[in-house]
């Protein structure tokens, strides 16, 4: 702001910057779990809950497409106009996708509550 | 003019958002909002501002106009990124706190010299998905003002470094959720006046695509470079000199300056190479360029839906969350902002088939958006409907990329040199300056194709870093290192192979052209593999663990 | 670069035979890796591969490391459990070493490992050796399990130290505190009622035990409270103004980072100047760096005061809250990362913190 103001730092700062290049920095330690044998079972049901999520997405996905691939008729059908495949591609995938994230986000959660109730661990952070 | 004065207007306002939008309290009783923290709809709704970018705003449409309507498959894929997201890496990511990609590194193999490495694919990925921006930018500029595209890419660089400098983006999540907004309403507004005015017998044409494409009017095509275009029956056209030239059916090469004018009613020649606009391969909403229109979905959805976590400026938004928990809510939020957003582009790609087919002969598809409402009606309301997809597409340009920029630089400065104060500023700007000089020649590319590298290269390189590092005790050093190095240069050659070079024969293009389908595969097995050449430290389990305990 | 060659040759001179060099090189090495893998102790991991080398080193049948609770690990031929219990029993009675055979006339040789002059486990050996043999490797071991046990001390001392350095609650302000909260029980009871629960909210803050982070969002709070009783004893002529972008909130800082740099502010700035003060707080991220500055309009201070107090040479009166800032953000974040401050007499002062958005180990609790 003013002019007349100096900048200061202290002497081993002012060195490190000029030094123009960062050395290494060390590693501070990762707090310790504090339970691991729950933490285990945790990340064991949330990998299961994960893999089911990424595997029904694909479904959906590879599914409609191939579908569409498979069935040229989907391109016949009309609704007010439109054709189905069209409507299914432009529109109905949305709430799908919605839906899938919206219950996986339901299965995780319950699976930290249930973790955190069983167990005493810490707060949510 | 009306368009440059909505540009205008969209940038002083962010710009204004992104200098003062920032919390101010004075009062002693407004003090305590200071404290809250962010709305997790606000942080969604940014996020959704800063992803959806030229490659949504233009690219969609004029791809849908081009290619036919597998091109939503872009858009779906866009948006299933995020229930990936959702799945496997917003909470994890949150927890580990780490801010980018080389931080998560850091976090989980302890490692800083993979922060360099992870800084190189940085910077790739985000060049890649750069040059479209600018690319987009360009063309918008050129068309509202008339100057020529290389003025309105350097421009472009110079706004967004520019705005940048100023401390446009201090306070990101309210520039970005701004940004939504415009884009929303810029383009639905306009989508729906032009369904709306377009009348019933427009609609139904545009529905059904089997009653072929016409000229609407009496339309002049100026060739800005030479075309080679089938015909399926005889037409007389008019040329410059005003004499009539009868083109034959069959195969034509029109040569760079040549202007033509088509008939009304006339049927649209399509360009060699393109799919019949309107025909069979063109409605069927499967990915097609190279007639392996499965494969070529598959692959592109793959590189889509997993390149999106692997994306450094859509990683980089978790960190704003005070939690996991709201990291995921948050990233749900987003799938439903961008599921509404993609109702749009299909509206602009299909009337666009019956409105301005000659864009297609132009190789200017990337435009449609923009040039679709003055065409539909040529009035004050349509110059403002125009306007407002420019705004519209400028706020796409300008928030993307200024994410991505910033990312650019902060992996430049923080990861690659690592000066002792990363020079922001400066990366910035050389950012912004190699995006522009890649962004000039760069005309004749369509946006999608370009973001779709960016993606796959993404989806190659840290979606594996991150999946495997999050769900996976036993990755180690040389196999993240290796799977890094695998997955960008196979990736990135493949496709800067189909882009810039002939492809030889005995070999299926497609592959090339859309190599996630054996690129992501084998990035994963690389990293699997090569990790077991070491073994994990000991803090390895408790790092993984960390991740997933609440 | 003539004389470096020169160097070069008069040392190869002195140099051993290539072979047996190679051999030395080899048994360093050898060395080095035994002691990578008793890095955690004989409790580790890696002990098993430890006990592997140690029978290489040996060239014996078999290697037992123990500690005083029994064996730990073991490679190499198997040794009647009975056996070595009483093996060991005798090693830790004596503290010497024993020599014993084996059913079939197996040597079998037990030395105390000697960690730091105490006894802490023991080395047996079975096969055709020399007790001197095992004796020196029971040294060497005992050598690496000392480090192993000074690593961990260090890294214990290191935490310490950070956490004598965090940050106290500036005994100055309660009193003053209370003393205003005091004088307005009965002039106005209900701001007496507001500032005494904000002031335990402080206290609250200030006395947890958390942790050694908090976010900014928590240090916020505490600078919000903390300026909330300071007005009421500047009787409202203190002018606050915050910003902070909100993306910058969730970001872990060493505890107590931003308060003292505000107390001071309020301290040696305002307190002395005439009419109203100004003081304002503003965070905002920089790429990967996350930005917080407190300026105010006080009196400012003479740079040279400001240079000795950031090394560690001012009066011990004046900014000790500072100086610790400046302290513990090197200690985490490394050199670079200390404060810089702006100021010169009669100008104000601006105080920036910059760190990084992600430190590895840095985790608000």
């Amino acid at each position: 702001m003013s002019p007349r103001r100096e900048k200061l730092t202290s002497p081993q700062t002012r060195v490190a910057l000029a030094r123009g290049n960062r050395p290494a920095q060390h590693l501070l330690p990762l707090p310790e779990p504090v339970d691991a044998e729950a933490a285990r079972r945790l990340f064991r049901r949330q990998r299961r809950i994960a893999i089911r999520t990424v595997a029904l997405l694909s479904l959906l996905l590879f599914g409609m497409s191939g579908a569409f691939a498979l069935l040229p008729a989907l391109g016949e059908v009309r609704i007010a106009e439109l054709p189905l495949s069209w409507l299914l591609l432009t529109v109905a995938i949305y709430p799908l996708l919605f839906g899938l994230a919206l219950w996986h986000v339901r299965a995780a959660e319950r699976a930290e509550d249930r973790s955190q109730a069983g167990g005493p661990s810490g707060g949510e952070r | 003019m009306i368009s440059v004065l909505t540009i205008g207007l969209v940038l002083v306002t962010s710009l204004a958002i992104g200098l003062y939008g920032v919390r101010a309290a004075r009062s002693a009783s407004d003090f305590l909002v200071a404290s809250r923290r962010v709305n997790p709809n606000w942080n969604a709704t940014a996020i959704a501002g800063e992803y959806l970018s030229a490659a949504s705003v233009l690219g969609l449409a004029g791809l849908l106009l081009k290619n036919g309507l597998g091109t939503m498959w872009y858009a779906v894929g866009f948006t299933a990124g995020y229930v990936a997201v959702v799945a496997l890496v917003a909470g994890p990511m949150r927890r580990s706190g780490a801010y980018t990609v080389p931080d998560f590194a850091e976090y989980r193999l302890g490692a800083p010299p993979l922060r360099k490495l992870c800084g190189c694919v940085v910077l790739v990925i985000m060049l890649l998905y750069l040059v479209p921006q600018f690319k987009g930018a360009g063309v918008v500029f050129a068309l509202v003002s008339g100057t020529p595209y290389w003025v309105g890419v350097v421009l472009a660089g110079l706004v967004v470094s520019g705005s940048i400098a100023v401390g446009g983006m201090r306070s990101a999540t309210y520039v970005q959720a701004f940004h939504y907004v415009v884009k929303l309403g810029f383009i639905a507004v306009p989508a729906v006046y032009l369904v709306v005015v377009a009348g019933a017998d427009t609609r139904s044409e545009a529905l059904h695509p089997e009653w072929g494409t016409r000229f609407p009017e009496s339309t002049g095509v100026e060739f800005s470079v030479g075309t080679r275009f089938d015909l399926d029956r005889p037409v007389t056209v008019t040329d410059s000199s005003g004499a009539e030239v009868r083109l034959a059916a069959g195969e034509h090469t029109a040569e760079e300056g040549t202007e033509y004018v088509f008939p009304a009613g006339a049927p649209v020649p399509h360009p060699a190479g393109l799919p019949d606009l309107g025909g069979e391969r063109w409605s069927t909403p499967l990915l097609d360029t190279g007639g392996h229109p499965v494969f070529e979905t598959w692959s592109t959805l793959l590189a889509i839906t997993f390149g999106c976590m692997g994306l450094p400026h859509v990683i980089m938004r978790f960190h704003t969350s005070p939690s996991a928990r709201v990291a995921r809510r948050v990233a749900v939020g987003v799938i439903a902002l961008l599921g509404l957003f993609y109702l749009f582009p299909t509206v602009y790609g299909l009337l666009g088939r019956v409105l301005t087919p000659q864009l297609v002969l132009l190789r200017g598809t990337d435009t449609v958006a923009v040039v679709l409402p003055a065409q539909a009606e040529p009035g004050a309301v349509g110059t403002l409907m125009t306007a407002l997809v420019a705004a519209g597409a400028f706020g796409a340009f300008l928030s993307t990329s200024s994410g991505l920029l910033l990312a650019l630089a902060g992996g430049l400065s923080h990861d690659l040199f690592q000066g002792s104060v990363p020079r922001l500023r400066l990366a910035v700007a050389v950012g912004a300056c190699v995006a522009v000089v890649l962004a000039l020649p760069a005309q004749r590319i369509d946006i999608n194709v370009l973001v779709l590298w960016a993606f796959t290269v993404a989806a190659s390189t840290f979606c594996p870093l991150l999946v495997l590092g999050i769900w996976w005790r036993g990755l180690t050093l040389p196999g993240a290192a290796a799977g890094l190095v695998v997955g960008a240069v196979t990736a990135t050659g493949a496709v800067g192979w189909s882009i810039l070079a002939e492809v030889p024969t005995w070999l299926p293009g497609v592959l090339l052209a859309q190599p996630a389908a054996w690129t992501v595969p084998l990035a994963f097995a690389t990293m699997a593999v090569c990790s077991r050449l070491a073994r994990p430290p000991e803090w390895a389990e408790h790092a993984v663990l960390r991740l997933h305990s609440p | 670069m003539s004389k470096r060659w020169l160097s070069r040759k008069l040392h190869s001179r002195r140099r051993p035979a290539p072979s047996e060099r190679q051999a030395s090189v080899e048994l360093m090495r050898r060395i080095h890796a035994l002691g990578l893998d008793l890095r955690s102790g004989l409790h580790g991991r890696d002990a098993p591969s430890a006990a592997r080398r140690l029978r290489r080193l040996l060239a014996v049948d078999g290697v037992v490391l123990a500690d005083l609770d029994g064996p730990v690990v073991s490679h190499g031929r198997h040794i009647p459990s009975s056996q070595v219990d009483a093996l060991l029993a005798q090693v830790f009675e004596y503290g010497g070493g024993v020599c014993e055979r084996m059913a079939d006339n197996t040597p079998l040789y037990a030395t105390p490992l000697m960690v730091a002059d105490e006894l802490s486990g023991a080395l047996v050996a079975v096969g055709e050796t020399v007790e001197a043999d095992v004796e020196a490797a029971a040294a060497l071991v005992a050598e690496h399990l000392d480090h192993a046990a000074l690593r961990r001390a260090r890294a214990r001392i290191a935490a310490a130290d950070l956490r004598s350095l965090r940050a106290q609650i500036s005994p100055h302000f309660v009193h003053n505190a209370l003393a205003v909260i005091a004088a307005m029980v009965r002039t106005d009871p209900d701001r007496a009622r507001q500032l005494l629960s904000d002031f335990a909210d402080y206290l609250r803050y200030g006395f947890s035990e958390k942790g050694d982070y908090a976010t900014v969002a928590d240090e916020l709070e505490a600078v919000e409270t903390y300026l909330e009783l300071q007005r009421a004893r500047f009787h409202d002529r203190l002018d606050i103004t915050v910003r902070i972008a909100p993306e910058i909130l969730p970001v872990a800082v060493p505890f107590l980072v931003v308060q003292p740099i505000v107390e001071n502010a309020v301290r040696h700035g305002l307190e002395r100047k005439e009419g109203r003060g100004h003081i304002s707080v503003s965070g905002y991220g920089e790429g990967p760096l996350c930005v917080i500055e407190i300026e105010d309009d006080g009196v400012g201070m003479h740079p040279d005061l400001a240079r000795s107090l950031l090394a560690g040479t001012g009066p011990e009166t004046r900014g000790v809250g500072l100086a610790n800032v400046d302290q513990r953000l090197r200690a985490v974040y490394g050199p670079e990362y200390g404060l810089v401050i702006e100021t010169a007499l009669g100008e104000g002062t601006k105080v920036t913190v910059r760190v990084p958005r992600f430190t590895r180990g840095v985790v608000a609790q």
